[in-house]
């Protein structure tokens, strides 16, 4: 069953079929060919994998993002971003990167946050004259850090799938590589920025507007502060941030910001019921297809067959992020965990790895998958949003994917830096 | 066709757009209530549960229709364009195969659960399952609307994309505002 699982899957994924319906198609070929078990399984899999609480919090972050953007926070944001820096060398290339950081720590998607502040970054940057296709290069590397600061779709996802992880207990785990992974964007700018003489913008804008603009940010950075204070404090759950989300982005769009209208709303809450769906059918089928895997033992007989090398846990680790550098280059991070954790965690919990360091080494690798070609989204998204080729941002790839390598092998070895956070968060 | 096509796509819109609003202020209505008065709505939690099943299942036909469902299409792209619409015939083929099994076996399923009432709200289990075969008919009705666009030269709809409230933030937009005031 399972030889026909994969197979099928391959061959539809391959010819170009949507990956929610590969899953869902060989899970279906599998248990009507390959076993005795009655096909309506795939049907009770399916179910099972919606009807769940923690899972409603991927549309409700979906729809606060789109609140958010229509609300015009994201320009907020990067408007009290590009004062502090915007005068430095490459100053707008900072400033790109910390409103990134920031509208990560309100949205939980890394093409959100590519589409949002990094589209506006990129025509700011361009006027500024940066090449375009270093600022979408940047904008594309930068947008990684959406799902690795809380909130974060990929990890409610994660905890899914291993249950040994909260959500919450991700969450607060993510905020440190986060941090790491803007740190590396920074100096990645600065070097390019140095050795091509980007210039900054000539002036620091007056004190008094810089204290406007910082008294009319504060709002929208109060949403940080309650979504992941909130959830450090144990105060809510990550699916009740994520409702109050919503409702608070909705508050601010209309009455403080006043830029969001009621007739607004529909357009909006239809696009996040869109985006949602296709990441919530994904999971549905994904239920369905692990349920074969490991009711024919997979993660089992490679548990065993991994044991028997006797391998130290970090060589396991260190193979884990090839295995999963190979697979993003195909595959988005969404099926990488729905497909690879349940095999692949139970050995890492078995050699004695921390389940949150090992799920934030996942996430961030599988995330990483975005931005390497030939098959990355973030980089789709961004040539997509200002109308450049692919292969022109892929060229300006390589410094950042380097940055991002080092930081990935920085969490690999240094499972603190995950675990600090979550361990003083009492989770 | 075109009015048919129109009034389907307005419903399917309607209907989603109310029911994932109706998710989030039973949501929010429980958890404010929760905080502020200790009472809780006992059937919250159950019934934005099922709401968001069959969000997921009626919405999967408009996912398609605008091109929401990620595929990796890079063999597809290097084939002689023959060869593409033949994948592509395929696959319309394939899904439409499959979708209908999968009505079936929504519906087989359902028929066997109407008997099982929910825990909280005690209505039938049917009424929560037949978001399945209703949503696998929407995406055969959105496959076949869409089929020839798609098998010919890949293409979706585009979804309106949303008013540009840029432009309304209170000064000037801060893509030049930004910048242009401090040079």
């Amino acid at each position: 069953m399972a030889v026909i699982l994969f197979t099928a899957f391959f061959v539809l994924l391959v010819i170009g079929m949507p990956v929610a319906f590969a899953l869902a198609i060989s899970a279906w070929i599998a248990v009507g060919l390959g076993s005795n078990y009655p096909q309506i399984v795939i049907v009770k899999e399916m179910f099972a994998g919606l009807d769940s609480f923690p899972l409603m919090a991927v549309p409700f972050f979906i729809l606060a993002a789109e609140l958010m953007t229509g609300g015009a926070m994201t320009q907020i944001l990067l408007r009290f971003a590009s004062q502090f820096v915007g005068h430095l060398r490459g100053g707008l290339g900072y400033a790109n990167v910390l409103s990134s950081t920031m509208f990560a720590g309100i949205s939980g998607s890394a093409l959100a946050d590519a589409a949002g502040p990094g589209a506006m970054m990129i025509r700011m940057m361009e006027k500024g004259g940066y090449d375009r296709a270093y600022a979408s290069a940047l904008t594309a590397s930068t947008a990684v850090v959406g799902p690795i600061i809380p909130p974060s779709i990929i990890m409610i996802l994660y905890a899914m799938q291993d249950d040994s992880v909260s959500v919450g207990a991700l969450f607060m785990a993510g905020v440190v590589p986060g941090i790491l992974i803007c740190l590396a964007m920074l100096a990645t700018n600065w070097y390019v920025s140095r050795k091509r003489g980007y210039k900054g913008a000539e002036a620091r804008p007056a004190a008094s507007e810089m204290i406007r603009t910082t008294l009319q940010a504060i709002p929208a950075l109060m949403l940080i502060v309650i979504i992941i204070g909130g959830i450090r404090g144990g105060i809510f759950t990550p699916t009740e941030a994520s409702v109050i989300a919503v409702f608070y982005a909705l508050v601010c769009g209309i009455f403080i910001y006043r830029s969001l209208r009621i007739a607004d709303l529909p357009a909006i809450v239809l696009r996040a019921a869109i985006v949602s769906v296709a990441v919530l059918l994904i999971l549905a089928a994904a239920r369905a297809f692990a349920w074969i895997v490991i009711i024919e033992g997979i993660p089992q007989s490679i548990a065993e067959a991994v044991g028997a090398l006797n391998l130290s846990p970090i060589v396991f680790l260190l193979a884990v992020n090839l295995l999963l550098i190979v697979f993003g280059l195909f595959m988005d991070p969404l099926p990488g965990v729905l497909i690879l954790v349940p095999i692949l965690s139970p050995i890492a919990h078995a050699l004695g790895i921390d389940p949150v360091h090992f799920a934030i080494v996942v996430i961030v690798n599988l995330t990483l998958g975005l931005v390497t070609p030939p098959v990355g989204a973030l980089l789709f998204v961004v040539s997509s949003v200002v109308k450049i080729k692919p292969v022109d941002i892929v060229r300006e790839m390589p410094p950042f994917l380097i940055a991002h390598l080092a930081v990935l092998l920085l969490l690999t070895f240094v499972p603190a830096i995950s675990t600090w956070l979550p361990s003083i968060s009492n989770f | 066709m075109k009015t048919f096509e129109r009034l389907f796509i307005e419903a399917n819109k309607w209907a989603l757009i109310l029911m994932l609003s109706a998710m989030a202020v039973i949501v929010f209505a429980n958890v404010s209530l929760r905080y502020l008065t200790n009472y809780s709505i006992t059937w919250s939690e159950e019934v934005a549960r099922y709401l968001m099943i069959w969000v997921t299942f009626l919405g999967a036909g408009l996912a398609l229709r605008y091109g929401n469902h990620v595929a990796i299409t890079n063999l597809q792209d290097m084939a002689p364009r023959r060869g593409q619409i033949l994948l592509r015939l395929l696959i319309v083929l394939l899904l439409v195969t499959f979708f209908a099994i999968m009505v079936w076996m929504g519906y087989d399923y359902m028929s066997r659960m109407r008997f099982q009432m929910t825990p909280a709200t005690r209505i039938s289990f049917s009424y929560v399952y037949a978001a399945m075969p209703i949503g696998f008919v929407l995406l055969i009705v959105h496959l076949l609307l869409l089929a020839r666009g798609y098998v010919l030269d890949s293409r979706f709809e585009e979804l309106d994309s949303a008013p540009d409230l840029a432009s309304r933030v209170d000064e000037t937009s801060v893509a030049d505002g930004g910048t242009t005031s401090w040079r």
